[in-house]
């Protein structure tokens, strides 16, 4: 029985990990999945999110202690900060070779991780979680803190909402079509620029969000840019870039292949994600729900 | 009262190739005026050019007597040009009801043209509302194409090679259905191969060669006059 309890334990750990990374993926993947860009700034952008949130709890402390706002206002600067990359620097790149972009993003990678450097230092910073979400509830013998339970639903919530809105919506069927022939629905009347400005914007909000999500459970560092963008990346892999659906079960794949490959494994903990990768791209290079690149 | 659409000694090229080498023509309102020529003569690259898909490099568009040399094609459309393309592009991954949305949001136009008038004028359409429109037989497709265009409610509309790679049966099931739309008042630039099929429809006719104009006038003299026909398409 305590062997039972125990396997859930690593469940429930593999499914917070899955649902925080759908939120950074999802993003990653739409805006490549309509515009064809790969967004390596993308885990900048979720970076700048953490620490902004950081920023925004000292700047709120003498008046009020809210988590909430501090991570409304992180996602929101880092959407208009996405949406002037978008404007100022990627709009000059599209219909060029890719490279240009893979450049263009990994130099924001390099800016931005210097920034928050010279901008917060290179000390842990740390955030306390909100009061509302403290402690943790027992689920079949399984310690689960609420926080993570938060995360889980959230990342759920997520994925139905962009679901819903992609399928159902005027605004999604949109941007179904300037994924399929951009062109096309600019010469049926559509503004294409700021629908991809929006797209952008959107996809950075929700890195943001998740950046400062993250915060009162990891510390804030320099290098989480990195960190997370390897690992959405591989999401992103195993799923099929551009796919939503392939992302949200690319995210869960990915967080309980680690949660029981430490099981396994326990010094590699991150050799069987990698592992699951390498067999993905040489089987099925385009992931598991992507579809071949034509 | 100038025409609806004028080109003025329009260039263009796509990089290095120049396509178009000075068209001048002009659209009246209510006409159906065609564009003829055999592959490759600059008919696309015409009509690419007054939906600014690409831009002339000298010369000038005009619509309802206003400049729109330049603009963006969404600004083109929304001013009132409709443009359907040659190789029908529907969003295939998209079901027939989800492409006319689609149409009718991007263009904001709204007017005569709804998805009931549309299906009306096609009701194969309506039988098919929520099949994706990929699966479509090149015949539906057209009139799928035709459709989403006319969601926008143009004043004009670019037809580009609507019959190509068509079935005699299904060219004359279209050609009726742009008669209708003719009937109807609406101005259409036609760009064909098919003689057969521009004859019936059109007013006046120019002739592309290698991306000028060779020949301007009445469809009425190439339709009695063989072997004037016979000579500007020969070769």
């Amino acid at each position: 029985m305590t062997d039972l309890s125990f396997l859930f334990t690593q469940f429930l750990g593999g499914l917070t990990t899955a649902m925080f990374l759908f939120l950074i993926a999802s993003g990653l993947s739409l805006v490549f999945g309509v515009m064809r860009v790969l967004n390596f700034a993308h885990g900048s952008f979720y970076m700048l999110g953490a620490y902004l949130a950081w920023q925004a709890v000292q700047w709120l402390s003498p008046l009020l202690e809210s988590f909430w706002l501090a991570a409304l206002f992180a996602a929101l600067a880092v959407a208009v900060l996405g949406g002037l990359v978008e404007r100022l620097l990627l709009r000059h790149m599209y219909g060029k070779e890719e490279l240009y972009q893979l450049l263009l993003t990994y130099a924001l990678v390099l800016i931005l991780g210097d920034a928050a450097k010279a901008i917060w230092g290179t000390q842990q910073l740390s955030v306390s979680r909100p009061p509302i979400l403290d402690g943790a509830i027992e689920m079949f013998g399984s310690v689960l803190p609420v926080y993570n339970l938060f995360i889980m639903l959230a990342g759920g919530a997520i994925a139905v909402v962009g679901w819903l809105i992609l399928s159902r919506s005027s605004a999604g069927r949109m941007v179904r079509a300037a994924a399929l022939d951009r062109e096309m629905l600019g010469a049926l009347g559509a503004n294409v620029g700021a629908l991809y400005t929006g797209m952008f914007m959107a996809s950075s909000f929700l890195a943001g969000l998740s950046g400062a999500l993250v915060t009162p459970i990891q510390s804030i560092v320099p290098g989480m840019d990195v960190e997370v963008i390897v690992e959405a990346f591989i999401v992103v892999v195993i799923g099929g870039l551009g796919s939503f659906w392939g992302t949200f079960w690319g995210s869960l794949i990915y967080g309980q292949v680690l949660s029981f490959g430490i099981l396994i494994m326990p010094s590699f903990s991150l050799f069987s994600v990698f592992a699951l990768m390498a067999v993905i791209l040489i089987v099925r290079p385009w992931g598991l729900f992507g579809k071949p690149m034509r | 009262m100038g025409a609806l659409l004028e080109l003025q000694d329009v260039h263009a090229a796509y990089g290095l190739s120049r396509v178009l080498f000075g068209i001048t023509l002009e659209v009246n309102q209510g006409e159906c005026v065609c564009l003829l020529g055999r592959n490759g003569v600059g008919k696309t690259t015409t009509m690419r050019t007054v939906m600014g898909l690409t831009p002339p490099s000298t010369g000038h568009v005009r619509f309802r007597s206003g400049d729109i040399t330049g603009w963006a094609p969404y600004r083109v459309a929304r001013a009132g040009i409709g443009f359907v393309p040659e190789d029908r592009r529907v969003f295939a991954e998209l079901s027939v009801w989800e492409n006319l949305d689609v149409a009718r949001r991007a263009a904001a136009r709204p007017g005569h043209w709804t998805i009931d008038s549309v299906i009306e004028l096609f009701p194969v359409l309506g039988a098919l509302r929520d099949r994706q429109s990929g699966f479509l037989s090149g015949g539906e497709q057209q009139m799928l194409t035709i459709a989403r265009t006319l969601m926008g409610n143009p004043d004009l509309l670019l037809l580009d090679e609507p019959s190509e790679g068509l079935a005699p049966l299904v060219v004359q099931a279209l050609l009726t259905k742009i008669g209708e739309l003719k009937a109807q008042g609406l101005t259409i630039l036609l760009a064909e191969q098919g003689i057969e099929f521009s004859l019936a429809l059109a007013d006046r006719v120019y002739v592309l060669e290698k991306g000028s104009v060779r020949f301007a006038g009445p469809s009425a003299a190439l339709r009695s006059d063989r072997a004037l026909l016979d000579r500007l398409l020969a070769l």
